[in-house]
């Protein structure tokens, strides 16, 4: 009797360990290299450079400018954020209606846009800021803060860190000024699923999982002393 | 007769009819028991399979705009209930009934518990900062799943709920609560000087002992009672009694001081210090000066300074306090520290419920909203989360820290009086009132000052 339940036990173990080992594989976004988009805005090119695959979490990516005669746009300010595609184009659409009301160069695809002298309320989000155990805010706009890129090795080349928090299909704004002009670029973003969560469950059910086989192995042993 | 600890045996609330029947019922704690685990298992499904963002995530706004700012109000008006339907205990129970080995719990356990406790606590509030617990889904689900396997090792080899009393940061904290909550259950003196059964503690056929190794005959304190009425069930000589009573009652007449219990306190007032100062507006701008300083940008590196120096704070001017009050009531400082750190739970319960008040009221919605999701509704995404203004917030805020000023300045009164002759009396108080006034004064300032999350 003691034997067929060790059996069962252990069988069930077995199942719960694979079922949570062998979650749903991961779909990496644009494959096992980086991801590299490109737009023509007012004259400049605009080309987003993911380093890995887009993934959950701080992205490092590069934004490289050149005018229309092929030649790196150095001094510019670049800066990035990352919305919900919905939500992008919601804002695209309010920004095409206020460029209706103005003369503008904007070309490219309508998901573009192109500012004269239009202030923007960027916030650079401060590196590692976390929010508190008490702290969470899940309601909160926090599409609307934007991360200053910094001038990078190469001339025209801008590079920093982008923060995505969520799956799907997301938009990059990227935001740039140059020589008083504001170019700002919406470039879609697929973000598979993370697996993590899957992966946090394995690791957990199997200790656990050992943790139940030994103490059930222990207690057989106390009843048979 | 009844002791100075004890509230009359007339408010007895298990003498009321529907309470007493329903407390002794095979039912209870079960039937509340039971619908949380099962809430938990949701929100474990949600904070690791969910949403990736905690904005959408049901988990999390159920754990940290709900229960997170709940449990203090709680604790307050029920002492230490939760713990006797939390899901945690429930695993504990349920792997310990199948596999368990019901083991004594550790010597080690038992001497240091408090002090892992408090190292737990100061450690999971660190890492929440450091490593984003609450602002990411699958961390939140890593802190749970930490905590379930903890109570699945110990339900599998230690008795009762040794983890619950001696390991859980949340049970540390919700002990010193319970203190000056309003609930609290005893044995009658006169029954139990005559008992030999102890069945109370033991246990009997009608239910288990104890969960939490207390002994009704001789306890004092409300700390590591969880309300389960075990011992009610089990007492063959109705001597329970469940009573209602002032906030704040037992922290009056603390028989045996604990060091590492004063000290919980001032680390949960430095905790607290932490947790407003990184929402403040004026956060950004210290943290930068703090990595020109150190010359690092490491938030870990500079998020631990501040963290050190919050929780020192508290500390240090509760020993600078018990230095003075020392040289008017001629005890050491240690004596002094243990004995008035408890004086300080009050304000701490203030200062943590006010801080908490913003997030439930402020982005209550969110559950409503983040529920719906889930259902595949999508709503909210334009709409403020608040259940209420900014402005009647702050305000139930600042009445929250004047009353926890006030409960904290009474109890050290009353600490000082019940320990100290007349003569001694005043100038051993003092000093505390002085520093309530000053820790009153630094709560209410940082609910003043602007914060970047406000909605």
């Amino acid at each position: 009797m003691k034997r067929s339940l060790t059996t069962i036990l252990l069988l069930f173990t077995a199942i719960l360990m694979a079922a949570f080992i062998f979650p749903t594989p991961a779909l990496a976004d644009g494959g096992e290299g980086g991801l590299s988009f490109s737009q023509t805005i007012g004259g400049y090119t605009i080309t987003l450079v993911f380093e890995k695959p887009a993934s959950i979490g701080e992205n490092p990516v590069h934004v490289k400018i050149v005018d229309a005669a092929g030649m790196p746009v150095p001094g510019a300010e670049v800066e990035i954020s990352v919305e919900e595609h919905s939500e992008a184009e919601e804002s695209a659409e309010g920004e095409m209606d206020e460029m209706e009301a103005k003369p503008t160069e904007a070309e490219s695809s309508p998901s573009t846009s192109m500012h004269g002298m239009e202030e923007n309320p960027a916030a650079t989000p401060t590196p590692g800021t976390m929010s508190s155990i008490n702290s969470i805010s899940p309601v909160s706009d926090e599409h609307d803060e934007m991360a200053a890129l910094e001038p990078g090795h190469e001339e025209g080349e801008y590079e920093g860190e982008l923060a995505i928090e969520k799956d799907g299909d997301l938009a990059v704004l990227v935001h740039i000024t140059v020589q008083g002009e504001l170019l700002e670029a919406e470039f879609p973003l697929e973000v598979a699923k993370s697996n993590a969560g899957s992966i946090v469950l394995s690791v957990f059910a199997a200790i656990n999982a050992g943790i139940l086989a030994v103490a059930f192995v222990m207690k057989s042993k106390i009843g048979k002393a | 007769m009844t002791t100075l600890t004890q509230t009359p045996a007339q408010n007895n609330l298990l003498k009321n009819k529907w309470i007493g029947r329903f407390m002794r019922s095979k039912w209870y704690p079960g039937i509340i028991q039971w619908p949380t685990l099962l809430i938990f298992m949701v929100i474990m499904f949600e904070l690791l399979l969910g949403p990736t963002s905690a904005h959408d995530n049901f988990g999390t706004a159920l754990t940290w705009v709900l229960w997170w700012p709940v449990i203090p109000i709680m604790f307050l008006f029920l002492g230490r209930f939760w713990c006797a339907i939390c899901p945690f205990a429930t695993i504990n129970d349920l792997v310990q009934k199948f596999v368990g080995s019901n083991k004594p719990a550790p010597k080690f356990l038992k001497k240091y518990g408090i002090w892992i406790i408090d190292a737990l606590f100061i450690f999971i509030t660190w890492s929440d900062h450091v490593w984003g617990v609450v602002e990411n889904p699958v961390g939140s689900g890593i802190l749970m799943l930490t905590l379930t396997t903890g109570v699945v090792a110990s339900g599998a080899f230690f008795e009762r709920r040794t983890f619950c009393r001696y390991v859980c940061f949340l049970g540390g904290l919700s002990g010193n609560y319970a203190r000056a909550g309003m609930l609290q259950l005893r044995g009658t003196p006169e029954i139990c000087a005559t008992c030999t059964l102890a069945s109370c503690y033991k246990g009997t056929e009608k239910a288990d002992g104890c969960p939490l190794f207390e002994f009704p005959k001789t306890m004092t304190s409300s700390a590591n009672c969880n309300i389960c009425a075990n011992c009610a069930k089990n007492c063959p000589n109705d001597s329970i009694q469940v009573t209602v009573r002032p906030p704040s009652f037992e922290l009056w007449f603390i028989r045996k001081p604990k060091l590492e219990e004063a000290f919980l306190s001032a680390v949960i007032m430095g905790i607290v210090f932490v947790q407003n100062v990184t929402m403040l507006e004026a956060w950004p701008p210290i943290l930068r000066w703090l990595e020109n300083a150190v010359g690092t940008t490491s938030y870990a590196v500079t998020f631990s300074i501040a963290f050190l120096v919050s929780i020192i704070i508290p500390i240090s001017m509760l020993g600078l306090t018990s230095w003075v009050a020392a040289k008017f009531n001629r005890e050491s400082l240690l004596t002094n520290f243990t004995r008035f750190g408890y004086a300080l739970i009050v304000l701490d319960m203030a200062g943590h419920m006010a801080h908490n008040l913003f997030h439930l009221l402020a982005e209550g919605k969110s559950i409503w909203f983040t529920g719906l999701a889930l259902f595949g509704q999508e709503v909210g995404h334009n709409l403020s989360a608040a259940l209420m203004s900014d402005s009647t917030i702050q305000l139930l805020q600042f009445g929250l820290i004047g009353l926890g000023f006030l409960g904290s300045l009474y109890t050290a009164y009353r600490i000082a009086k019940a320990n100290y002759a007349p003569e001694k009396l005043w100038g051993t108080f003092a000093p505390y009132a002085v520093l309530m006034v000053v820790l009153g004064v630094m709560n209410v300032y940082l609910f003043v000052l602007p914060m970047a999350m406000r909605m």
